[in-house]
């Protein structure tokens, strides 16, 4: 289930929170807990794994599980996050593009990449794509300025873009 | 750290040479000795945040922030250098333009912070007007039905968010996303209500900016300082009052009890005083209705019939809302006049094992310690309390020992909510609490945690209490319990390793056919390990209505006059016989079940009821409801027409807390006092009028007094441990009793050196387990307990007029595990029908784990579903209490 | 070229996208010093490092050895070693050379670390953005735990060790060290207030030493090669090599590693770089982050030895090492704002001069990029940041806020001109190029961009 809007967040918990049940995570998660004096220390790492499993967003019923099960404060896990602009509360494209934005890449094009990509997807930064395929946001820096302009598509890196490249290398990925 | 706040430090502040505690901050001093230093994090309360940036001073040169910075000997404080007021301005400007209303068109007034100190600075707002954020202001939340948040004027102070979890301990809100976009949440989309919120509005009364503001708040007229009506925590309250009519309420920050802090009830819960469904007039039945009558009238037919029903025949049942005063006197009644014992009241029900239990080993029955110092105990263990719901005030204290790094062990069959900052939490079979603690006391005993050198000085019967021990093995406590050894084993050595430790209990300790025994064996458990007579340690009972402590230290019991002195005690007697001057029966009277049980026979022909609803709160309450019916003649007395008031045969409307003078005795013994805000609305008058003028009616001498104050003096009187006890003395922040004389300042903890036995020593109690009277069958396969709700306070009869208290939780629900659930075929919000041997009642279902499987919860809330015509009346042969605790009952969907 | 390269830190390391796996690294010498530093006393170890000087790699440059002393003896807590890889400055890319190319020598630094400083676990904390570096650290971790490195007994030697990854997700100010330990336990990445220090009070109130990847990378050769050997680069200023990041306007944009010594700015841009791109003339280089001072193209700043000592003399910070170059098409009205949008989308929100102060930065720098400005905005943006911080001004915990006025006082004390050709020639080039295409898009709307 995707949108190329952001939902109402009071609609969210009536989407679909699929994939795994947390059960079946537990078996990954212990041992991330185990590594930490205190539970609620795993909540990033944690929160990453569910994420992962759960078609790449936080559903609020993932939320109330996390909590749970780390025994913290629902409002911290929320407070958490959306605090750090990784973890998604909004349901995302199956893959999430991260354009950078900041100076390196800025210096060398990154503005001209993020308008191609508006202009052939018709969608904002932000968005996703009409077929629920991608979620195309801008980043701060990625850390690759030395390939600069570049973006991620989960966990792939694609550097020295040309805004021709850039929607070539999106449109080319297999589906 | 106690060095430190005794040590002192001079420091020169702007030029000024002050002397000052060496823990204390720059800010703390500056602001005590009337320096204002600009402020919007800081709160005494809370720990320092540092993150408003505005508190900043010169330090011996160095810039500052004074939150968190230390006094140091000899520093040179300076709060208006250049540097300091370019960096305060600049920030405070900062906040300013972002913030969504200027100080001119700002409707919070002085009570803004934010703009306090944008007159101080001397900001000039017009010349910030071209940078002011033009984004439209966020909306406000109003979903709770007590206060809002409106995000536009909020400071993003973190004050709200830190009360919640460093004092509530409830951390509903957290700041949620991030940098300016920051703000105050809970959950993806979640409204405030939706939080785990608990609408106590302890954030609200901190918030700098009023972004957190009450719902129609009134500023009041004036204020009276007075003792919140609710439950046992005994919490001042200030009422503020315009006309005639109570408009707000807030904590008193100097009463000891409380330090300012409410609940929801305490804050918000005032609205039944001014409901217009308030009884005004005395009701009389004539021709089988209740029809308005004078008080001439009405008062007249009762002298008249209580005359008729002298003696034995007549029984008076008295109320844990009544002043001290008030109970005393209708005790004096009763006894005096009417030349009976039978007089008892709900502590009957509630804490009556706690008085039988206590006394036996310790000597008295009450708290040994102090709400405060709770918060001081290195070990708490909570069983059969649900503490954040009954006794909210007292839950903070346990948070804060949490905080402190106290331990904290929650024993319950249920997941109470404590359990959330509990180290250890053993969920047990309800009703197995003698064979859980005598567990923990024989592995203390196995290991040597015990205090040999306590036991040999101060206490008897160890002997033979340790031979009882060898009843519970590993296997026999596991079996009883439900719990696996080790962790009865573990909570064992936390309790007794980590001192001072502190037992608090409640009713899941008390109200079982065995719930003296449950008693003694907490005693037994505090005795091994030395922890009676230590400051925040101790034996505490939480008492559960405003005056139950008060009402059974006045004798409204059957076999004790004021101050537990015996009535079978020849000498006891006759000193309250020449008080009193009249003759005074030798026989302890009749307890609560047996007055309403004595009325079938014939025993008990008529019945003074005042301020109790046994239609609701007594166990098998169709059984009390016959009897009401049934018996010749009832007396209703109350502020509205209860349940129980429509079987009377006459009603007589009284005044509420907030409509008389007279003091309450709070869970820690503290005796604080009522005030007087409003005069009694319509034509109610207080309950110590209403009885002295039945007496006066009757013919009798001592109903006479001018005051409350008079009758507390009389109380003083002939009271031992309350004979230093005056309204004068406790006008500032109580005595908590035993007080014997004017010179004595109260007893913060009890039996420091000898205890209040004939031999000066407490006992131990060889015990042996006991099954609840009734255990689930075949045919009734569940365990009913019952329980409380932090919004609702007994019978609902205050509560349930208060419109957001009624929208925060408006019905009965049946708590169930979802593997009943599952099995009956039931989800949340389905409706249930659930049967006992004695009635049945719907309700809808609320499917969680804080239940456990097998055992099903319900308050006794709710008349639309009285869960008391389910429990049963099987009760301790000691104090006579029912078993609400334990019943079976069967539970059907109703399709 | 004045510098060999790779001489050190990356000697074997594999390119780019390949991982150096353990058996690589072993036949590289890898795991040596452990052996070495498990027959040393902990303190041995500490005073090698404090011998060679290492100063810290993240970018305040605090003598290494020097904060490993500040560890309290016998507090009967636990101590802990937090490395510092959530690399997010702009123009940063250095640490993430170690992480995905021989993370085994920052597991070995690691585990020397904990020894010395008396610890039992270390967190490494990625950030979110560096997916192919936690993997490459987590395969190194599992692959140094299954050959015995670490564990309860550390090459037999009976003592226990464990380094865990700790994935940030998506924040800068977990690069922040106090930020950082909020985020290990778990939290908002919030700052703390110093005092405490992390070594006395870090996570979970125990003492906690806090070192950037590439410091504590340099420590297995410190050890390994012994404290003379490895001050044969660099100066008593900054002694080591240096690994550096080049990015912008450059030919041939790399991460390099040098003597700090003996090579200058000057050298890195334009022979290590390969110069300015397009034939074009250098106009401005940020050297060490984009929270450094800008420095304009002159001789004094850019032929200096890239120390510590020599860059800061210059008016600028070598920091974190990231050398962002610019040409002399770019408007510094332009490149200013896209750092302003960063500070304000990264401040946390804790403190009101930052929170309040970042957007406001932004809102100024916007004002005058979109031809809105007056001409005393220039100075009103000056005063502003003076109001938000500025170098050790301590308005705020952090120095998030700093780091922003840092930019933006010596973009103007530089480039002045170019703030008021933007306010007379009705905005920055590169608004006026996109003037229509950003008319246009406020006309149709606007969808919620990322948080």
């Amino acid at each position: 289930m995707t949108t190329t809007k952001r939902v109402d967040p009071a609609e969210l918990a009536k989407l679909p929170c699929t994939g795994p049940s947390f059960d079946d995570l537990r078996g990954k998660l212990d041992p991330i807990v185990a590594r930490y004096p205190q539970r609620a220390a795993a909540l990033l790492p944690v929160l990453w794994v569910v994420q992962r499993a759960r078609a790449g967003w936080l559903h609020p019923k993932s939320i109330r599980e996390v909590a749970e099960y780390l025994a913290v404060p629902q409002a911290h896990v929320e407070g958490v996050i959306t605090f750090y602009t990784m973890f998604k509360d909004q349901p995302v494209g199956r893959d999430v593009v991260v354009v950078c934005k900041t100076l390196s890449c800025r210096l060398r094009g990154a503005q001209e990449v993020m308008d191609a990509l508006e202009d052939h997807f018709g969608i904002d930064m932000g968005g996703t794509t009409k077929d629920g395929r991608y979620t195309i946001e801008t980043g701060e820096c990625l850390g690759l300025c030395d390939m600069a302009p570049c973006m991620t598509i989960d966990e792939e890196r694609h550097g020295n873009l040309t805004p021709e490249s850039a929607v070539k290398t999106l449109e080319g990925r297999p589906r | 750290m106690s060095d430190e706040r005794i040590r002192t430090v001079r420091v020169t502040l702007d030029g000024q040479t002050i002397e000052a505690a060496a823990s204390a901050t720059v800010l703390d001093v500056a602001l005590a000795n009337g320096v204002f230093i600009p402020h919007l994090c800081h709160h005494p309360d809370l720990r320092p945040a540092g993150a408003c940036r505005l508190c900043f001073v010169d330090v011996d040169g160095r810039m500052v922030t004074a939150c968190n910075a230390p006094v140091v000997e000899g520093a040179t404080i300076r709060t208006n250098t250049d540097a300091v007021k370019t960096t305060v301005r600049g920030a405070v400007e900062l906040l300013l333009v972002n913030h969504h209303r200027g100080a001119v068109d700002c409707e919070e007034g002085d009570a803004c912070e934010l703009r306090k100190i944008a007159r101080f600075i001397g900001i000039d707002e017009v010349r910030l007007a071209r940078f002011r954020r033009p984004e439209p202001a966020p909306p406000v939340d109003t979903s709770n039905p007590f206060f809002e948040y409106d995000p536009g004027i909020c400071v993003l102070c973190g004050i709200c968010v830190r009360t919640c979890d460093e004092v509530v301990g409830v951390s509903a809100i957290d700041f949620v996303r991030r940098g300016v976009h920051t703000t105050i949440g809970s959950a993806p989309g979640a409204k405030w209500m939706d939080s785990d919120c608990v609408s106590c509005g302890e954030c609200v009364v901190r918030c700098p900016t009023g972004s957190l503001s009450m719902r129609d708040s009134e500023v009041p007229e004036r204020e009276v300082r007075t003792t919140c009506t609710y439950c046992g925590c005994g919490c001042g309250i200030h009422l503020g009052v315009t006309g005639g009519r109570i408009v707000s309420a807030r904590g008193v920050r100097e009463n000891p009890s409380n330090e300012g802090r409410l609940c929801v009830k305490g804050r918000f819960g005032y609205g039944f005083v001014n409901a217009p469904d308030r009884l005004k007039k005395p009701l009389i039945r004539r021709d089988g209705v209740l029809v308005e009558a004078s008080w001439d009238e009405a008062l007249d037919l009762v002298a008249a019939k209580f005359t008729e029903h002298r003696g034995d025949a007549f029984a008076a049942i008295a109320s844990a809302k009544l002043t001290n005063e008030e109970n005393y006197v209708l005790q004096k009644f009763v006894r005096a006049v009417q030349g009976t014992n039978n007089v008892d009241h709900c502590a009957r029900l509630c804490h009556s094992p706690t008085v039988a239990g206590l006394v036996q080993s310790l000597g008295s029955g009450a708290m040994t310690g102090t709400t405060k110092d709770l918060g001081d105990s290195r070990c708490i263990l909570a069983i059969g309390t649900n503490t954040t719901a009954a006794h909210p005030i007292v839950a903070l204290q346990v948070v804060r020992a949490v905080h402190q790094g106290g331990k904290l062990i929650v024993i319950n069959p249920r997941e109470v909510d404590l359990a959330r900052h509990a180290d250890l939490v053993l969920r047990n079979r309800a009703g197995s609490d003698v064979a859980l603690l005598m567990g923990m006391m024989r592995v203390i005993v196995d290991e040597g945690l015990h205090d040999p050198a306590y036991i040999a000085a101060r206490c008897d019967g160890f002997d033979e209490f340790r031979e009882s021990l060898a009843r519970f093995d590993a296997a026999t406590v596991e079996e009883l319990t439900g719990v696996p050894f080790a962790q009865v084993a573990a909570a064992a050595r936390m309790y007794a390793t980590n001192g001072p430790a502190s037992i608090l209990y409640a009713m899941g300790i008390t109200q079982h056919t065995h719930g003296t025994d449950n008693v003694l064996a907490v005693s037994n458990l505090a005795l091994l390990t030395g922890n009676v007579g230590r400051t925040s340690g101790g034996v505490n009972p939480l008492r559960g209505q405003s005056n139950v402590q008060g009402a059974c230290d006045m004798g409204a019991l059957p076999n004790v006059f004021p101050g537990y002195q015996r009535v079978d005690r020849p000498e006891v007697r006759e000193k309250f016989e020449r008080a009193w001057g009249a003759r005074l029966d030798d026989m302890p009277g009749l307890t609560h079940l047996e007055i309403l049980g004595g009325v079938t026979g014939g025993r008990i022909r008529a019945i003074y009821l005042v301020g109790e609803n046994p239609a609701l709160s007594e166990a098998d309450a169709n059984h009390a409801r016959h009897a009401m019916e049934e018996v010749d003649f009832l007396v209703v007395q109350d502020i509205f027409l209860t349940e129980s008031a429509e079987y009377a045969d006459v009603v007589l409307p009284a005044a509420t807390f907030a409509e008389k003078d007279g003091t309450f005795t709070n869970t820690e013994r503290r005796v604080q006092r009522v005030r007087r805000a409003i005069d009694p609305v319509g034509d109610s008058r207080t309950d110590l009028w209403i009885t002295s003028e039945i007496a006066r009616r009757m013919g009798a001498a001592g109903f006479d007094h001018a005051s409350a104050a008079d009758v507390m003096d009389e109380i003083a009187s002939l009271t031992p441990i309350y004979g230093g006890v005056t309204h004068e003395r406790i006008e500032g922040s109580g005595i908590q009793w035993p007080c014997p004389d004017s010179s004595h300042a109260g007893t913060r903890t009890l039996h420091t050196e000898r205890f209040p036995t004939a031999s000066g020593r407490a006992r131990f109690f060889a015990l042996a387990y006991r099954a609840p009277d009734e255990e689930p069958d075949a045919e009734f396969p569940l365990v009913l307990t019952t329980e409380r709700s932090l919004y609702h306070y007994h019978t609902s009869t205050m509560t349930r007029r208060v419109p957001g208290l009624e929208q925060l939780r408006g019905e009965e629900l049946v708590e169930m595990h979802p593997r009943d659930a599952a099995a009956l075929r039931v989800s949340s919000g389905d409706q249930v029908r659930v049967t006992s041997r004695r009635g049945e009642v719907v309700a809808r279902a609320l499917v969680t784990e804080v239940s456990p499987p097998g055992t099903i919860s319900m308050t006794f809330h709710f008349h639309e579903a009285p869960t008391n015509v389910l429990t049963n009346a099987a009760f301790d042969p000691v104090a006579k209490i029912p078993e609400t605790k334990v019943c079976a009952v069967r539970v059907e969907a109703v399709r | 070229m004045s510098a060999v390269e790779f001489p050190r830190l990356l000697k074997g390391a594999p390119p780019i996208g390949k991982r150096q796996t353990l058996a690589e690294y072993e036949a590289n010498g890898g795991y040596q010093a452990l052996k070495k530093g498990l027959a040393q006393t902990p303190d041995e170890i500490t005073k090698m490092v404090l011998d060679t000087g290492l100063r810290g790699r993240g970018g305040a440059g605090f003598p290494a050895g020097r904060k490993w002393t500040f560890v309290p003896k016998n507090t009967g807590k636990p101590v802990y070693l937090a490395v510092n890889g959530d690399e997010s400055e702009p123009g940063c890319f250095k640490d993430r050379q170690i992480i995905e190319r021989v993370p085994h020598l920052l597991v070995e630094g690691a585990i020397l670390a904990c020894r010395a400083i008396g610890a039992n676990t270390a967190y490494v904390y990625i950030r979110g953005e560096y997916p192919i570096g936690i993997r490459c650290m987590e395969e190194a971790v599992d692959e140094a735990r299954a050959a015995g490195y670490l564990g309860d007994n550390v090459m037999g030697s009976g003592w226990k060790c464990d380094v865990w990854i700790h994935s940030g997700a998506g924040a800068y100010i977990c690069g922040e060290e106090t930020g950082m330990l909020s985020s290990i336990e778990g939290g908002r990445g919030y700052p703390r207030i110093k005092p405490p220090f992390p070594a006395v009070e870090g996570l979970w109130r125990s003492p906690t030493i806090i070192n950037n990847v590439e410091t504590i990378a340099n420590v297995p050769l410190i050890v390994r090669d012994g404290v003379a050997d490895w001050k044969s680069s660099g100066d008593a200023d900054t002694p080591g090599t240096r690994l550096v990041g080049v990015s912008g306007h450059v030919n041939r944009p790399c991460h390099i590693e040098i003597d700090p010594a003996k090579t200058t700015l000057r050298e890195i841009i334009f022979d290590h770089a390969g110069g300015i791109w397009k034939g074009r003339h250098l106009k401005a280089v940020i050297p060490g982050g984009s929270s450094v001072p800008v420095l304009p193209n002159k001789p004094e700043a850019l032929d200096v030895p890239f120390t510590y000592g020599a860059v800061k003399n210059a008016g600028s910070l070598a920091g974190a090492a990231g050398v962002i170059v610019m040409d002399e098409t770019t408007c510094m009205v332009d490149a200013l704002l896209n750092l302003m949008e960063f500070y304000h989308h990264e401040s946390c929100g804790q403190c009101t001069p930052c929170r309040e102060g970042t957007g406001w930065l932004e809102k100024l720098v916007h004002r005058i990029w979109a031809g809105q400005g007056r001409m005393e905005d220039v100075d009103l943006l000056d005063r502003v940041a003076d109001t938000v911080g500025g170098a050790g001004a301590g308005k705020t915990i952090c120095f998030l806020a700093d780091s922003a006025v840092m930019p933006t006082k010596s973009f103007i004390k530089h480039f002045r001109a170019d703030f008021e050709a933007a306010v007379r020639g009705g905005g920055s080039p590169v608004y006026l190029a996109r003037k229509a295409r950003i008319d246009r898009k406020h006309a149709s709307h606007a969808v919620g961009a990322a948080h």
